[in-house]
């Protein structure tokens, strides 16, 4: 090991407690970053991760009303349509209402061909489809309320009630979905029922779906596609109105510009006192040792190797406590998504990436200071500690 | 005292001295007051606009089990049983005060989002004194006319009078623009009932809002509510369901703020205390001095609290401001969230900031101020005081 580096190393540890309270600033401002950014970005991904093969069909006055079933026969007759299937959106919650499930009565056989993503073991698959009240639970929603195969359990529904008069539905969780760790994250989260059950006890609006799921053959043909089913019902009793599943999703989430807004005042917020805890921390660092800068200078260090010691006391905090940062975000953010009900989110390279540049950016930024000081110091002054 | 006091001048004087150590205080204790008076301003101005919606002498009739006013439907012949109750007032013309109502969540043909449009006729307008039209006019009977909320039109500009929204292929006229006190009807939209049902297909009402004769009455409307057979109903007092309502919708805020300006506020300590530390080490000649000539560490230890605290105050007077600059008149949108494809209440809401913030926030500027200056004032006035005149 060179000596400017021991030195650097030996000098972050000069002053232990004010070195690990800077540490504890910058791992806790590196914890916000990561997890903030994390769930945006984890919501981004999610968009991304919606297919471009399948589009989706609704009323056109909104998303919560219906489309009669037998719209079904007809749009598989639209070119370049593979396959069509249907859902209806049950507003599930276990409990209360700050638990909810995403959930959806379906033609079990269809949707699944419809959305591979979604993986069922067969034999469960089997016991689903000879059971009215069968449910398939993606594993994430099974694992947040310990659901487990065989139980049945009570859900309610936002939406719907039965021919009881009573919004709770009773379920027996026969399938899981997507266990394995390569399955989609998206189809972990959910649970999915015969539309038949729902149809049947249900006292209002038999027959109808919430949407339609069309399968395209070719991706790049989702734009005229989804223009020839809305003018093929536009003058029908219902109109349609066909949407990516993109747009389908992002319609729905008009505060994630709010989250996007706030996550940004946070960020800035926290990275603009590190900057000023962090650059002070390094100025006061350099001032009280300039005697020690001095000797070095006059043994012959080139100012390169100086601003080198400076650039890796200031990393070894920045880099050092991002690096803690980034690890205990990774190991929140998967609770973190459970508790805002979306375990199926995943974790962003990205964000690692965009972080460990911010810390280096740091680094570089409050070594400048100290870096410019040094150099134009002369050993006799720096020697004297006058400054 | 008097002790106390000139020491603490003294280190209050000398603060220009340590200018930098003192920004960081400042600075890092002004940052977690913005957000923290931020969200403490979001959060209140989504519980206060739920709170300040609904009369206690009106009531809600609603589906028994439904969660929202929009998931909620009343058939025809429902509403004509609860036409016959007693304990529901009368209009000024004889009729019976009660507004059937329907509500859609619409998505506009060319505006990426929802907007929640509420269909009622001219009761509903009379039951709810409270509301005022302020530009344009109301919304003609038998026509494709909307009248806007205030804050609906505040979040899309696009939703000025004389613009049209188009909804299942009709055009929609924006006529005029209510207010009605900053309450969560400021962020829906209104129509004409009938004209409203007919065009986008529905058959059912989602609810009922009454003017019951006195606030008292209400238990007995509801008694009598949920005892007609086969209806299936509840009646809720309006200031009730709307309390509810904010209960379920803040919970997630309120806890993802307090988190994170918890986190926040850990950080500031660690800052603050770094920062005094240094300070403290420069006063180590000047406070040895000082206790050499007899002044007690009693004195020592308030100033470099009193300190701390000055900067605290500094630094969250700063962070209220730019909450203030930044924050206060931002239109956000609040939503409940029931999965992929299904989310309810679509809220349009103003962020306000008042003075209750601004003092959560400066009561926590000064916690972190004094937590950080603590060990340090505890270290300087306990050293050896020898040991300190020797520091140069």
């Amino acid at each position: 090991m060179s000596i400017p580096f021991r030195l650097a190393v030996s000098n972050a540890f000069r002053s232990p407690l004010r070195c690990v309270l800077t540490l504890v600033a910058t791992t806790l401002a590196f914890v916000l970053y990561a997890t903030l950014n994390g769930v945006v970005s984890g919501i981004d991904g999610a968009f991304e991760r919606l297919g471009d093969t399948r589009l989706r069909v609704l009323n056109r006055t909104g998303p919560l009303e219906t489309l009669p079933i037998a719209y079904g026969t007809r749009l598989s007759s639209v070119d370049n349509v593979r396959k069509v299937t249907h859902a209806t959106l049950f507003g599930g919650y276990y409990q209360d209402l700050n638990q909810p499930v995403s959930s959806a009565g379906v033609d079990i056989v269809e949707f699944l061909d419809v959305i591979p993503e979604m993986r069922v073991p067969p034999a469960q698959l089997d016991r689903v489809l000879a059971t009215r009240d069968g449910a398939i639970v993606g594993s994430s929603t099974a694992n947040r309320f310990g659901w487990r195969l065989g139980d049945r359990i009570p859900l309610k529904s936002a939406f719907w009630q039965n021919d009881q008069g009573n919004e709770t539905w009773s379920f027996e969780v026969l399938a899981i979905a997507n266990r394995g760790p390569d399955d989609d994250k998206l189809y972990a989260d959910g649970l999915f029922f015969d539309y038949r059950y729902l149809n049947e006890s249900r006292l209002v609006q038999k027959d109808t779906v919430q949407h339609f799921i069309v399968a395209l053959d070719d991706p790049a043909l989702a734009d005229p596609v989804a223009r020839a089913i809305d003018e093929l019902f536009s003058n029908s009793p219902y109109q349609t109105r066909t949407l990516s599943e993109k747009q389908w999703v992002s319609s729905q989430l008009s505060q994630l510009e709010d989250l996007r807004w706030f996550v940004k005042v946070v960020v800035g917020a926290v990275f603009f006192s590190l900057l000023f805890l962090t650059g002070t921390m390094m100025i006061q660092a350099t001032k009280s040792r300039t005697p020690e800068f001095g000797i070095l200078k006059a043994m012959g260090f080139r100012d390169g190797a100086i601003s080198m010691m400076i650039l890796a006391e200031s990393s070894a905090i920045c880099v050092g406590g991002s690096l803690a940062g980034l690890a205990i975000g990774a190991l929140l953010l998967p609770s973190i998504f459970e508790f805002i009900g979306s375990a199926g989110l995943g974790l962003s390279v990205d964000v690692y990436a965009s972080a460990l540049g911010l810390a280096i950016g740091l680094s570089a930024l409050i070594s400048l200071w100290p870096i410019v000081y040094l150099r134009r110091v002369s050993v006799t002054r720096a020697i004297g500690g006058r400054q | 005292m008097s002790e106390i006091l000139q020491i603490t001048l003294v280190g209050l004087r000398s603060i220009p001295q340590r200018l930098g150590e003192s920004c960081v205080v400042a600075i890092g204790i002004g940052c977690v007051v913005w957000v923290l008076i931020m969200a403490l301003a979001m959060l209140g101005s989504l519980t206060d606009t739920l709170r300040a919606t609904g009369h206690p002498d009106r009531a809600l009739v609603l589906r028994d089990g439904a969660v929202a006013e929009s998931l909620s439907s009343l058939t025809r012949d429902d509403v004509a049983r609860l036409r016959s109750l007693p304990n529901i007032a009368r209009l000024p013309g004889g009729d019976v005060a009660m507004s059937p109502e329907v509500l859609v969540s619409v998505m506009p043909d060319d505006v990426n989002g929802l907007v929640l449009v509420r269909g009622l006729t001219a009761a509903g307008f009379e039951l709810r004194p409270e509301l005022i039209l302020v530009e344009g006019r109301m919304p003609a009977e038998g026509k494709h006319e909307l009248m806007v909320g205030r804050l609906a039109q505040r979040s899309a500009p696009s939703f000025a009078i004389g613009s049209h929204l188009r909804v299942n292929a009709v055009d929609w006229r924006i006529v005029g623009v209510f207010e009605s006190g900053g309450d969560v009807h400021e962020s829906e939209m209104l129509a004409d009932g009938p004209t409203l049902m007919t065009s986008v297909g529905r058959k059912e009402f989602s609810s009922a809002t009454v003017r019951l004769r006195s606030a008292q009455d209400f238990e007995t409307l509801r008694a009598v509510v949920s005892s007609i057979p086969g209806a299936n109903l509840k009646a809720e007092r309006e200031s009730d369901y709307y309390q509810g309502q904010s209960e379920t919708m803040s919970r997630l805020v309120f806890i993802v703020a307090y988190v994170v300006c918890t986190i926040m506020a850990i950080g500031a300590t660690c800052g603050a205390l770094n920062m005094t530390y240094s300070i403290v080490d420069a006063r180590t000649n000047e406070v040895a001095t000082l206790r050499a000539i007899g002044f007690g560490t009693t004195p020592i230890m308030v100033s470099v609290l009193a300190e701390s605290t000055v900067l605290a105050i500094i630094g969250g007077s700063l962070g209220a401001l730019l909450a203030w600059v930044v924050g206060d008149g931002n239109a956000f949108a609040a939503t409940q969230f029931l999965g992929p494809g299904a989310s309810v209440n679509q809220l349009t809401l103003r962020l306000e900031v008042a003075a209750d913030h601004v003092a959560i926030g400066m009561l926590w500027a000064c916690a972190i101020g004094l937590i950080g200056a603590s060990l340090p004032g505890y270290r300087i006035a306990r050293s050896p005081i020898a040991r300190g005149l020797l520091v140069p």
